[in-house]
């Protein structure tokens, strides 16, 4: 097995290791340009319209807006487009069975602040956000810097020697998050601090702080966590100053699949277990042949240290640049195809029916806005993401995903006919808000099962609570037993959908005015991310100027062979790593 | 930062006596890429557009010969600051429908 130490790790060499063997092939089907026109005539326009649907996507070549068309064959849904140099097919998610259980929670939502001019009719070529944007942030990034301490072979995004920085000012940092908590009628309540390495910046603290100021409930930290392996006070500080998440890059079990930081996570961990948090959310960017039969594996790890994981997300590749066929087909996964392969590592203890759309928590909000007044909207387009909760029944060394226990469909079908009758009335004074909140308390018994329930949890307690007195203390207890599971698919040139685009809810902030969705930012950077942060960088003689103590190489990692050998002899790996439950009877963790 | 908030941009708003959507995105993604259009809209169903641009970076030269085979007029013309423009992007001052009193 490749590894590489006494570098700056940048994951090439493991990378090309990992790839040697194909352990299976996604097959692209073959369509005429004349079926392809025959289909794209009937095919449905109206979002969320049965397959074959008709909608719009780029060409990797010439960046055309061109027409697309999302069709079903061999259970799989796929999508075609026709550009300027020819057909161009992908796939568009693993499962049509899925994709209309998830199609029918879609919810659109109407954003009624722009921060651009135009009509959104040549999206997504001039992203604003525009009047035909249909979510409001739910997550907004904000790029601290464009340093990095890796020098990941494949990042474009990191600066390299001698070339410009970027580095937006605390002013405008301030700005751009002010701009998206304006958002009307619903600003932003989350924010991602990234990079680069955001760890880098010496004002990282202030930010953080500043994030609070404006308003923002949740702030986290898009992290490689390698500096808060080796500084504990960093850890401390940031979660003193309120960062609530680390949502750290989190690739595979061995040091071959997380070259970036396998062998940092125990000093990384032992330091927000001494400093009390945060969270941590780990993020496992998943890959076809390369590390998609360890992600039961990286589920089991999660559960193994849930006093500090509060989740795993998910990122299935997207597959930025020029990118040939046969490679697509050897690297390409999508939602279903990961949920498919965490039933099979969990020996069906997850299952590809546990997981719900974001979209759903759309008409969970519905209700809550009318319940309580507070607006926590999720809305993006169905097939961006997936989530579920998963319990652990300790007693019974049990793994129990929520759907087990409780018909979600069922309970937010009810709860969404209950936020259309409170809607028509004209208003709801206390006595009548508790009577609603027994009488949801009462109803919700016919939707959960306590047979199936984790032992331990007292979900009853919990809903009681939090309907009928508003009180959610009881969620601590929630947290400590569960574990958040996520997926979030960001789209590349291949899989590109306008519609999917319109109603993004992660959303970068540039320091030019504009809010921009993911996947145009980092999808068309020409347009987005690298003019916008060309901009707005230092050159490199001014940065030095302004910071004459600086020097490129004491902001990288080096990784010595010594360190290496010092945490793999060490107490402190062997109990993250190798003396761990395993949960599902199958998970081999080899470190 | 590099650029300062003072920093001088021109806004040309355009008419288009020979445009369609398609030929409208292919032409706005062309200059749209220059470092030095900070705006652009060109709309194949309005028949009508704008960039801001920085002549700095791109003389209106380059930007009229680009769109030649729309056949622009030009509507207006006036200038900006990058600082007027960013404040002219925020949220708040963009509320759909909302009436100012």
């Amino acid at each position: 097995m490749a590894e590489v130490v006494g570098e700056i790790p940048s994951g090439e060499k493991e990378f090309a290791e990992s790839t040697r063997r194909i352990r299976d092939i996604l097959e692209f089907p073959e369509i005429s340009e004349e079926e392809f026109e025959a289909l794209l005539k009937k095919a449905s326009r109206a979002y969320g319209g049965p397959l074959p649907h008709r909608t719009y996507s780029i060409c990797p070549e010439t960046r055309r807006i061109v027409p697309a068309l999302v069709w079903e064959k061999d259970g799989n849904v796929w999508i075609t487009k026709k550009c300027p140099e020819g057909m161009i097919t992908d796939v568009y998610y693993e499962s049509v069975e899925q994709y209309y259980r998830f199609q029918k929670w879609r919810f659109d939502f109407k954003l009624k602040s722009v921060n651009v001019e135009n009509t959104g009719v040549n999206c997504p070529l001039d992203c604003g956000l525009c009047a035909r944007h249909r979510s409001h942030t739910s997550l907004l990034n904000i790029v601290l810097t464009n340093r990095c301490n890796l020098s990941c072979w494949y990042c474009f995004f990191y600066a390299k020697e001698g070339q410009p920085i970027y580095e937006p000012t605390l002013e405008q940092i301030r700005m751009m998050l002010r701009n998206a908590k304006k958002e009307y009628p619903i600003g932003a309540n989350a924010v991602q601090l990234t990079g680069g390495e955001p760890t880098l910046r010496e004002d990282l603290i202030e930010i953080i702080k500043i994030a609070r100021e404006e308003g923002y409930d949740h702030v986290q930290l898009n992290t490689d966590g390698i500096k808060l392996a080796f500084e504990p006070d960093l850890v401390k500080k940031i979660r003193e100053a309120g960062t609530n998440t680390l949502y750290m890059s989190y690739d595979g079990m061995t040091p071959q699949t997380n070259w970036k930081n396998h062998w940092e996570v125990p000093l990384i961990f032992e330091n927000v277990r001494k400093a009390g948090g945060p969270g941590i959310v780990l993020v496992p960017t998943t890959i076809r042949n390369v590390n998609d039969h360890e992600l039961g594996a990286i589920i089991n790890f999660g559960l193994n240290h849930l006093d500090i994981v509060r989740g795993v997300n998910f990122q299935p590749i997207s597959q930025v640049g020029r990118v040939p066929r046969k490679e697509r087909q050897r690297f390409r996964i999508t939602i279903p195809g990961t949920a498919r392969r965490i039933e099979e590592q969990t020996n069906g203890a997850i299952a590809m029916d546990d997981w719900y759309p974001i979209p759903i928590a759309g008409h969970i909000a519905r209700f809550f806005e009318a319940f309580t007044g507070s607006r926590y909207y999720m809305t993006s387009h169905y097939c961006c993401g997936a989530a579920t909760y998963v319990f652990l029944d300790r007693e019974n060394k049990r793994v129990v995903p929520i759907s087990r226990f409780l018909d979600v469909e069922g309970f937010v079908e009810y709860l969404e006919s209950k936020a259309e009758e409170i809607e028509k009335w004209k208003s709801m004074g206390k006595l009548k808000k508790l009577k609603l909140g027994a009488e949801i308390f009462m109803k919700f018994r016919s939707f959960y099962d306590d047979k199936y329930a984790p032992k331990g949890l007292k979900v009853l307690d919990l809903i009681k609570n939090a309907f009928m007195y508003g009180n959610y203390d009881a969620l601590g207890q929630f947290h400590r037993n569960a574990l958040f599971l996520g997926m979030m698919h960001f789209m590349d040139e291949y899989n590109y959908d306008v519609e999917r685009v319109e109603r993004c809810v992660i959303h970068y902030a540039m320091p030019d005015g504009r809010i921009v969705p993911f996947c145009t930012f980092n999808v068309i950077p020409e347009l987005y991310r690298d003019k916008v942060q060309a901009q707005f960088s230092y050159t490199w003689e001014e940065w030095k100027k302004l910071h004459p103590d600086w020097d490129y190489k004491k902001d990288k990692y080096f990784r010595t062979k010594e360190f290496v050998e010092k945490m793999r002899n060490s107490e402190l790996y062997r109990k993250t790593y190798i003396d761990i439950e395993d949960y599902f009877g199958t998970i081999k963790t080899k470190a | 930062m590099s650029v300062k908030p003072d920093k001088r941009l021109t806004r040309i708003n355009f008419r288009f006596g020979n445009i369609n959507w398609e030929r409208g995105t292919i032409k706005q993604y062309e200059l749209e890429k220059e470092l030095g259009v900070w705006r652009i809209f060109l709309n194949g169903y309005a028949k009508n557009g704008f960039v801001i641009f920085d002549e700095e970076l791109i003389p209106r030269e380059k930007i009229l010969e680009t769109l030649k085979d729309l056949e622009p007029t030009v509507v207006e013309e006036k200038t900006l600051t990058v600082g007027e423009l960013i404040e002219s992007s925020y949220s708040w001052n963009n509320i759909l429908g909302k009436i100012e009193s």
